[in-house]
């Protein structure tokens, strides 16, 4: 222990000096080289020097004494234990802090081959840090890229749909990959007239703001509500049936979801969801677009048939509507049209499935008879009412026919899609088309449209409108009215036409042919008798001769059948070269208003009358003495008995019979007499006969005429 | 807003037409407000962007280990700005489209009048087409008539009365 260490005890400030004012003056701050060189200064080592001095002399002595080869390095290690000794105790001074304090401490030289690499580890803790956030910032790229992809497609569909709907924007809500774009469709109709949108339709209230949203890949999607999405089915339901060969048609279902265009989303386009997104054109946006839009119009259709509902509903049970209400359901009107004609409103729950229409006609009756909670308006007088008032539907055995007729043949259910369009019609023209508006568009066509926006057609073309324009004048009337004026005269025209072609079934030559009007409310057909000049010449006429004769053959006699609303019209005039014969009375144009249940007497009377006139016509041409009388023929025989020939009317099997009888000479009053209490014994019944037999008869007669002369 | 209005905003967001529709002052000059608005953002963006990628290169350096803990740290909230401009920046886009959607009132409305003038024309060949349909249902009518009246199938009774 040669060395001795003076240190400092304590760590006190050392002061320059003080001044009077108390202001300390310290010695400047050494650097730590300049304290460790101070503390090295302070250190004594002049004995150690010198003793070492002499230990190397006494040593050199002892070695040169002894000379044991290990002396020295005894001696070394002796030393260095010293030293470690040293050095160890003044580490456990250092730590234990008590008499040294650690001001500086220099770390030894490294190495070049150490330096190089701790370099390296750390390039390559920084190379790492590095990649990590280069993947990062990849991976952000990446994502936004995407991002960048889904906006281009949604704005592109989202521009492509503004095209077409009203879309709004809600602030403070940014677009973003599924869930809530941001955007709304409204769907609501500001141009409908305000009294109309009063109370209509709370159902449909929710469907009038459709959010958009965006899917994970950015298509446009615009939410489909469940609920409160219904289409109309409209039903037809009665005895008489207009189209009648078209009734089974499959196509013609009632179901009214989705016009041909307007078919839900494409499956294949759905599957399609992993198609390469193009940037802002191309298929995923047209395809956004197209979905969001066939959806729009899905629930748009809805909210239109659920306004005609309840708009139906609601002017229905006005009087003046001339529509009788007979049921009013939560979702389902039934209307009474006369004739036992039922038009039935059904709002039923959106389906994709057409199938589901097919058991309409099932709900229909379940809902008749669970009537817990249906309102059910009975209206039985007001309907009865007008079955009896109306002058051309008839007797009360008619209704009473028709009300069994449909238990007779089970309900003949039939849907026309012609009739939800009128009703759609008339609900656009209520809501959207102001007076204003029919006025000015009534101009522009250049037709003379009245109010009720039906269309009196003035071609100067058309002959038969004359006949019908003369006759009625349409009132201005309300779409409603329209809607039911239309359908009741479509159902009365039903009921005429199956009587006139039973008519033209029972009597040949009797044609029957549709003159179009091209207005709704106006229906005419042209009843035509044509004998062919080939049987006035005794011609036996094959089916193929007849028909061509009858191309080229005039029609002599004409009567036009016209209904103007539910009033029926026979309007008859006969051709100009008929008009020759002076000595009968001529049948001139005249227009007779008649009944439904007179209709077939009447016709039947006017073609018997016509054949009567052709048979007495042939019988002169014959040479036969022939006199008409009435809807008879009496030939005179000279000097034996008359024969005559009388056309009996059959209005229930639609035909004429006819009857021959013989009168003798006795004289004309007594015969009538006989006749009309039915005691002629010389009399036949020939049934009905077409005028090829007639004229054998009388082939016969003038036979018989000639042998007896 | 009024349209005249509304078409300033749009022509002040996309910088063109400013005053010459006359729109209001306040329109105007909340347009140009807007603009501003838009611009400054869109250069903060892109300096923030700019920036924080630079500081990112500057933090390449090597250092001593505890700086370089230090710049790790950094680093990662540099990138982390850089990817908040970068998104800051396409909410930009998002709302620049938006006001190209929403905003461009003129084509919109010149969209609307195409709209209307393809429907009048559409409604003008619906009624050509109904008249021409309904007069050639009206012939085929009275051709298939005139055939059933004469047909064997109406006349069966004719015939065979005649054999």
């Amino acid at each position: 222990m040669g060395a001795t260490v003076n240190l400092d005890l304590l760590p006190l400030k050392r002061l320059l000096a003080i001044e009077e004012t108390g202001l300390e003056h310290l010695p400047p701050e050494h650097t730590s080289e300049e304290k460790s060189r101070f503390l090295l200064q302070r250190i004594d080592f002049e004995q150690s020097e010198e003793k070492d001095a002499k230990r190397v002399k006494s040593a050199k002595e002892s070695i040169a004494q002894l000379k044991w080869p290990w002396q020295g390095l005894v001696e070394n290690l002796q030393l260095a234990q010293q030293e470690l000794s040293y050095i160890l105790d003044f580490l456990n001074h250092v730590e234990a802090n008590d008499a040294i304090t650690v001001t500086n401490m220099m770390k030894p030289k490294q190495l070049p081959h150490e330096i190089c690499s701790e370099l390296a580890l750390r390039a390559s803790a920084k190379l790492h840090n590095f990649k990590k956030i280069g993947k990062y910032l990849k991976q952000t790229a990446k994502a936004l890229e995407q991002q960048v992809e889904r906006e281009a497609v949604f704005y592109g569909a989202l521009m492509r749909l503004q095209q077409h709907w009203k879309i709004k924007r809600l602030r403070g809500i940014s677009a973003g990959p599924g869930g809530n774009a941001g955007f709304t469709v409204d769907l609501s109709y500001p141009q409908m007239s305000a009294d109309l949108m009063w109370g209509l339709s709370l159902r449909s209230a929710g469907l009038h703001s459709i959010n958009i949203e965006q899917d994970s890949n950015g298509l446009l999607v615009a939410g489909l509500p469940s609920e409160c999405m219904n289409t109309i089915h409209m039903q037809l339901n009665g005895p008489y049936i207009p189209h009648r060969a078209l009734k089974d048609e499959g196509s013609r279902d009632g179901c009214f979801i989705l016009s041909s265009n307007e078919k839900g989303p494409d499956s294949s386009i759905e599957n399609e969801e992993d198609a390469v997104i193009e940037k802002g054109v191309g298929k995923a946006v047209k395809m956004g677009a197209d979905l969001a839009h066939s959806v729009l119009r899905r629930i748009q259709m809805a909210i239109i048939h659920e306004q005609i509902f309840e708009w139906t509903a609601r002017e229905a049970l006005q009087p003046s509507s001339g529509l009788v209400v007979t049921s009013v359901e939560e979702h389902s009107l039934r209307v009474s049209l006369g004739h036992s004609c039922m038009l039935v409103l059904e709002l039923h729950k959106f389906t994709d499935k057409m199938d589901d229409c097919h058991t309409s006609d099932a709900t229909v009756i379940e809902s008749d008879s669970s009537g817990n909670k249906n309102v059910k308006v009975e209206d039985q007088t007001a309907d009865s009412g007008h079955e009896k008032i109306s002058p051309v539907e008839g007797s009360p055995k008619d209704v009473g026919d028709s009300s069994i007729q449909p238990e007779e043949h089970s309900i003949v259910f039939w849907k026309d899609m012609s009739v939800f369009i009128c009703l759609e019609q008339a609900f656009c023209q209520s809501a959207f088309l102001h007076p204003k508006d029919m006025r000015t568009s009534a101009v522009k066509s250049g037709q003379p449209k009245s109010t009720d926006g039906m269309s009196m057609l003035s071609k100067s073309k058309d002959a038969s409108s004359g006949l019908w324009q003369d006759v009625i004048v349409f009132e201005a009337v309300s779409p409603l009215k329209l809607f039911s004026l239309t359908m009741r005269h479509r159902t009365f025209c039903s009921k005429v036409l199956l009587e006139l072609e039973q008519l033209v079934q029972g009597v040949s030559y009797l044609f029957l042919s549709s003159c179009p009007t091209g207005n709704s409310r106006v229906t005419t057909w042209e009843l035509t008798v044509r004998i062919p000049k080939a049987v006035g010449e005794g011609w036996k006429m094959g089916m193929v001769k007849w028909r061509e004769a009858h191309k080229w053959n005039s029609s002599n006699f004409h009567l036009r059948v016209m209904i103007c609303d539910t009033s029926l019209f026979v309007e008859g005039f006969e051709v100009a070269e008929m008009q020759d014969g002076t000595e009968f009375p001529e049948w001139k144009r005249s227009k007779h208003r008649c009944d439904l249940t007179e209709l077939s007497g009447f016709l039947l009377s006017q073609f018997a009358g016509q054949l009567v006139k052709w048979l007495q016509e042939e019988a002169i041409i014959m040479g036969l003495n022939a006199k008409r009388n009435c809807l008879s023929v009496c030939i005179n025989m000279n000097s034996k008995d008359d024969f005559i020939i009388l056309a009996a009317l059959d209005s229930d099997a639609h035909c004429i019979n006819w009857w021959i009888y013989v009168r003798s000479i006795e004289g004309d009053d007594e015969f009538i007499e006989e006749l009309s209490a039915n005691k002629i014994q010389n009399q036949r019944f020939l049934g009905p006969l077409n005028p090829e037999t007639l004229r054998s008869i009388l082939v016969d007669l003038l036979s018989y005429s000639g042998d007896e002369s | 807003m009024s349209k005249a209005g509304a078409a300033g905003v749009a022509g002040g967001a996309f910088g063109v037409g400013l005053g010459a529709t006359g729109p209001t002052v306040a329109a105007a000059a909340a347009a140009a407000q807007r603009q501003r608005t838009l611009l400054q953002r869109a250069d903060a963006d892109i300096t923030s962007l700019l920036d924080n990628f630079s500081n990112l290169l500057k933090a390449a350096r090597i250092n001593d280990p505890v700086r370089n803990a230090h710049e790790e740290f950094q680093m990662e909230v540099h990138a982390a700005r850089v990817v908040q401009a970068a998104d800051s920046l396409l909410k930009l886009v998002s709302e620049l489209k938006q006001t190209a959607v929403f905003s461009d009132f003129k084509s919109l409305n010149e969209q609307i009048e195409q709209r209307v003038r393809r429907f009048e024309m559409q409604g003008e060949e619906t009624d050509n087409l109904l008249n021409n349909i309904s007069e050639e249902a009206a012939i085929s009518l009275k051709e298939l008539e005139s055939h059933y009246y004469l047909s064997l199938h109406k006349n069966t009774n004719l015939d065979t009365a005649q054999l």
